[in-house]
């Protein structure tokens, strides 16, 4: 017998309901229904606090010097403990299909198309030999979260498609994941904007296998389904492929602004 | 001990009815796809360098959606009129006096409580702040689940919420949850509640000293326990 029980003397045959059940009071429905009105106030006041995104096309994204870049990285070894990954406000990673393997012996970006005038096909030590951008921009995901202040370092677009040589058919460009599955396009004037490039780093660190490693598009004026992962092939046409998530239901002009 | 339990033997403890059939069901497969929920939901949050299932988050995804279609497939129909969790609403939303005094008695230890604990109905008052507080939970479990499945017709700023409070309230009701498992498996004097959910009839003795308002409400069964675990009462 326990201490507390000492007091308790059952009595067969009492009263089902006794004078201490008729002062009941509904004290649980009350704390129900006030834990309900908090949490309504708690979604809505921190939606709010997700809405002073007072995102523009001129605000969107900003060159950085590369030389203010930290070129020092961790190298190859830390992938998989990106600093992205343990803050608050982190990436989810999502894919459709499995994460390709990257095999530097065979990987190839190739870059070709009707719109074409000839064909890339770059090793990774290839394509970091064209001009370096870094931009700095926060990366949006169409479900609602959001990383600040990215900071890739890649190639843009366009100079790819320079290098390629473009014919009057070059009307969009289809990016190909080297999953097999995945594919999203865009007009040839977004491929061409200052913000689109083709990215293998990430706050000074490689992309990790789950963000694309080694190489993705990244166009933050975009929400992030736009911005192919495991990047393989850029082909130009003069007719548009709906991409994956596209044949959804979703956006095929992604932008996370207003456009003017 | 009880004087109901030496009438019928050493070896057969008189049992009383403490859940129905229908009450088990529910509970488990509750539990059921709470654990679903918990484990797929860890699979499709923790960051790659965690999680052994980043590979696999279609299958994840789904299993965490369809894990919730099942639970609302069960807990809805059984909060209707006649359903076991109605009838359990209506014994846990109301607090008696000695309800009070019990959870003010209960924070003290047992070595330095004055008073004994008050007689308790058929869940205590802990039990019955725990169902309040996992009930209403599970209701923004569920407001914010549909947000964010439903977010990419909905603002950002409004999915982005939804997902913070998600995981928000998956951090207060683990805890929860894993008290009241502790309760049940680990503490020997509460451990023979167990065996209510497992076969729907506890000991008279342990109704007693635990829930006596109850106990003394409740004609025993006199039945020997195999015959009582048949009996759907």
């Amino acid at each position: 017998m326990e201490p507390e029980d000492q007091g308790v003397q059952p009595q067969p045959g009492g009263p089902l309901l006794r004078p201490e059940e008729l002062l009941a009071r509904p004290v649980g429905r009350r704390i129900f229904l006030g834990l309900l009105g908090v949490g309504a106030l708690g979604i809505a006041s921190s939606q709010f606090s997700f809405q002073n995104d007072d995102v523009t096309a001129a605000n969107v994204a900003q060159a950085v010097p590369l030389n203010s870049v930290d070129l020092s990285g961790m190298g190859e070894s830390s992938i998989g403990v990106h600093p992205n990954t343990v803050t608050s406000e982190r990436f989810r990673y999502y894919s459709v299909g499995y994460i390709p393997d990257y095999d530097p012996r065979t990987w190839r970006l190739k870059v070709d198309g009707e719109g074409a005038r000839g064909t890339l096909s770059l090793t990774m030590d290839q394509l970091k030999a064209f001009p370096n951008v870094a931009l700095k921009a926060d990366f949006r995901c169409v479900t609602g979260w959001r990383v600040q202040n990215c900071l890739w370092r890649g190639v843009r677009v366009r100079d790819l498609l320079d290098s390629v040589g473009q014919n009057g058919k070059a009307q969009f460009v289809t990016f190909y994941s080297g999953d097999g599955v995945y594919t999203d396009s865009l007009t040839m004037a977004q491929a061409r904007s200052d913000h689109a490039m083709v990215a293998w780093e990430l706050d000074g660190a490689p992309l990790i296998r789950e963000q694309g490693y080694p190489l993705r598009l990244i166009y933050p004026d975009m929400y992030g389904y736009k911005n192919v992962k495991w990047l393989r092939r850029m082909e130009l046409k003069s007719g548009r492929d709906v991409g994956f998530w596209e044949q959804q239901g979703w956006d095929i002009d992604a932008y996370v602004y207003n456009q003017q | 001990m009880g004087v109901a339990e030496r009438s019928v033997g050493k070896a057969r403890p008189t049992l009383v009815r403490r859940f129905t059939p229908a009450d088990r069901l529910v509970h488990w497969v509750i539990a059921g796809t709470f654990f679903a929920l918990l484990l797929s939901g860890l699979g499709l949050w923790l960051p790659p360098s965690a999680n052994p299932v980043i590979d696999h988050r279609d299958a994840v995804r789904t299993v965490h959606l369809d894990a919730a279609v099942i639970f609302l497939v069960v807990f809805i129909p059984s909060l209707g009129k006649g359903g076991p969790l109605n009838a359990l609403w209506h014994e846990v939303e109301m607090f008696t006096r000695e309800d009070w005094a019990w959870l003010q008695r209960v924070a003290v230890p047992r070595r330095w409580r004055r008073r004994p604990l008050p007689p308790q109905g058929r869940f205590n008052a802990g039990q019955k702040l725990n169902t309040v507080l996992t009930g209403a939970a599970l209701v923004g479990f569920v407001v914010t689940g549909a947000v964010m499945w439903m977010g990419e017709h909905l603002p950002p700023s409004l999915a982005a919420s939804a997902d913070r409070w998600h995981l928000w309230l998956m951090f207060l009701v683990a805890p929860l949850v894993f008290g009241h498992i502790a309760v049940a498996l680990l503490f020997p004097s509460t451990r023979p509640a167990m065996r209510g959910m497992l076969f729907g009839v506890v000991r008279l003795d342990f109704a007693r000293r635990r829930h006596a308002r109850w106990a003394d409400a409740i004609a025993p069964l006199t039945a020997s326990r195999s015959q009582s675990e048949d009996d759907p009462a």
